[in-house]
């Protein structure tokens, strides 16, 4: 299989056939990383397109530093443009609430839903949530990182996150609930 | 501990999860593309190391240039001795220069330089002449420049310092005086002086020049609303005071087009390298400032036309057939003559502009067609100074210019 640098050379060198290599490569991914911001594939096709465009257009300033740096690359840009969608077309509220009897509740077992459903149950988590789950879980940031990024307070980000569990592990068990009858 | 468990187990099962993406996005990505993205790019690094280089050339050329004339100057009487003395030798030597000799060595061929070029010789491909031809290419448009011309009062002098050398002579003995005028003579007529070039030409900058500023908020106005609670990002409520805030919806952008100048210049040969030349040339420059206001955009044209008088001297630098490579460097100053500013459909009164002086340095080459008609093509720098006027227009935004001038040049032999 064609290694990342080989694809970026070819990129570089005009090969137009190369933009669609990568873009077949990456498509999938970005789409799944797409639709865990936001659950509307309409949306997130508009998304995606304004995310590839980006990319190819801005693929001579990409650094590349290693085998994964440009799936990386790819990744964050989707991200961010996702992010920046939900920003702007959708109303997100964040409160300050401090987080109910946090630490004592068990933790949603994700080990047996398949991966659609997981995705799917994030995909109904109120858009707040979502987007701190996404960033904490996906994204690796820090509940500060996070708080800075979306004009929150830390304790916020922890909150919502808190809560985004909280309500996956609900729609777990009643996952399993039916899956037992 | 718990908790990193549960993320890092959430991460591993989706996040190298595939879905796939609609059918025909690629389609609608390719189309969104602009032409080759990455070509585009790539070409436009090759630019400016190019327009780089060619700044750097020009000037490199202009300073080596400039200090050889320079030192030529002040060595004139020296040069007409020398001149003086291959005249007299022989006056048969002159058929002798007319003829094409490539071998020839350089002294003769320097004579030829300013005259007609004579047939059979091909214009070699020289490696010089490369540069400027890939230049020409590669930048499609062009700017605007002037020079060629000729100052018949700088001239004048020239013709003068011949007569008292006649003068002289004739004083001394008849017979040798008058073989000495001839064989001068000779020389001079296909020399210098009694040509004087006309050039029609049309020089072009290398691009537009676009910008947009946004709208700043002004500080009382951002603390009375509180402006750093709306900010998106924590933290930007400290930076808030240290940072402009620019009205969302607000923006101002002016697009000068690239300006367009034509002239006629008229030029003398001093010697038989060194040449003036003076003219006038018309330079229109086209601006369009658009003011946005959330959905609102009010759009002003504004025209000016300017018109100015280059003067330019030139050095010869090579030749070889009907092929002349030489540098030119000289000043201008431009008069606008009118301006013009339509906004929304209604004209406006506006001031016209102050004198605006320029100063240009270029390296030109030129191919005689006939020996009466040459092409040729001047890339160079131009430096457009700060005339201190509140006209907005491209020589204040983008003062320093790659430019090129391409026109026809008539060689009138009097």
């Amino acid at each position: 299989m064609e290694t990342e640098q080989q694809l970026l050379d070819a990129i570089h060198s005009g090969e137009r056939e190369a933009q669609h290599r990568l873009y077949d490569r990456y498509s999938g991914y970005a789409m799944a990383i797409g639709l865990r911001y936001i659950p509307d594939s309409d949306k997130v096709r508009d998304v995606l397109q304004d995310s590839f465009v980006k990319i190819l257009t801005s693929i001579g300033n990409f650094d590349y530093r290693g085998e994964g740096s440009l799936k990386s690359w790819v990744a964050r840009i989707v991200a961010n443009k996702s992010l920046d969608y939900v920003r702007q077309h959708e109303h997100v509220q964040f409160t300050n609430e401090v987080p109910d009897n946090a630490d004592d509740e068990e933790e949603p077992d994700v080990g047996n839903i398949p991966p659609d459903v997981l995705d799917n149950m994030i995909g109904q988590l109120p858009t707040g949530y979502r987007v701190v789950l996404n960033l904490f879980v996906f994204e690796q940031l820090s509940h500060r990182e996070i708080a800075q990024r979306l004009g929150i307070s830390e304790r916020a980000s922890a909150t919502h996150f808190f809560r985004a569990k909280k309500l996956l592990q609900k729609m777990i068990g009643d996952y399993y609930i039916q899956q037992r009858i | 501990m718990n908790k990193d468990k549960w993320t890092q187990q959430l991460r591993d099962k989706l996040a190298e999860r595939e879905v796939a993406a609609p059918d025909d996005l690629w389609a609608d990505i390719e189309a969104a593309l602009p032409k080759t993205s990455v070509e585009k790019g790539k070409r436009r690094s090759l630019l400016i190391p190019l327009r780089r280089w060619a700044i750097a050339a020009s000037l490199a050329a202009l300073i080596t240039g400039g200090g050889f004339l320079w030192w030529k100057a002040n060595q004139p009487d020296h040069d007409e001795q020398e001149l003086a003395e291959t005249t007299t030798v022989i006056p048969p030597q002159i058929p002798e220069k007319l003829q094409p000799d490539p071998e020839e060595p350089q002294t003769s061929v320097k004579l030829q330089t300013f005259d007609e070029s004579l047939p059979s010789e091909k214009p070699a491909p020289s490696e010089t002449i490369l540069p400027y031809s890939e230049e020409t290419l590669i930048q499609p448009d062009e700017f605007l420049a002037q020079q060629e011309p000729p100052h018949e009062q700088t001239t004048l002098p020239d013709l003068e310092a011949v007569n008292p050398t006649e003068e002289a002579k004739e004083e001394k003995s008849a017979d040798e005086t008058i073989r000495q005028l001839e064989t001068q003579i000779a020389m001079l007529t296909p020399k210098t002086g009694n040509k004087v070039i006309v050039s029609l030409y049309t020089a072009n900058g290398l691009s537009d020049y676009q910008g947009a500023n946004g709208v700043r908020m002004s500080d009382e106005l951002a603390e009375r609303y509180d402006v750093s609670q709306y900010m998106p990002v924590s933290g930007a409520r400290n930076r808030a005071a240290a940072n402009p805030i620019y009205l969302v919806g607000y923006e101002e952008r002016q697009k000068h087009y690239q300006p367009v100048s034509f002239g006629l210049s008229v030029g003398y040969p001093l010697s038989s390298q060194f040449a003036l030349s003076t003219g006038l040339v018309y330079t229109r420059l086209r601006s369009d400032f658009t003011y946005l206001m959330n959905d609102v955009s009010i759009l002003r044209q504004q025209t000016l036309h300017y018109l100015g008088i280059p003067l330019n001297a030139q050095y010869h630098l090579w030749h070889s057939g009907n092929l002349n490579v030489y540098l030119s460097a000289g000043a201008e100053a431009d008069y606008n003559i009118k301006v013009k500013t339509v906004s929304k459909g209604i004209e406006q009164q506006t001031d016209r502009d102050r004198w605006q002086f320029s100063m240009q340095g270029a390296v030109g080459i030129q191919y005689d067609v006939l020996p009466q008609l040459g092409l040729y093509a001047e890339p160079g720098v131009k430096y457009y100074f700060d005339n201190g006027s509140n006209v907005r227009n491209f020589f204040k935004d983008k003062p320093l210019n790659l430019n090129l001038q391409v026109g026809l040049r008539l060689n009138i032999t009097k």
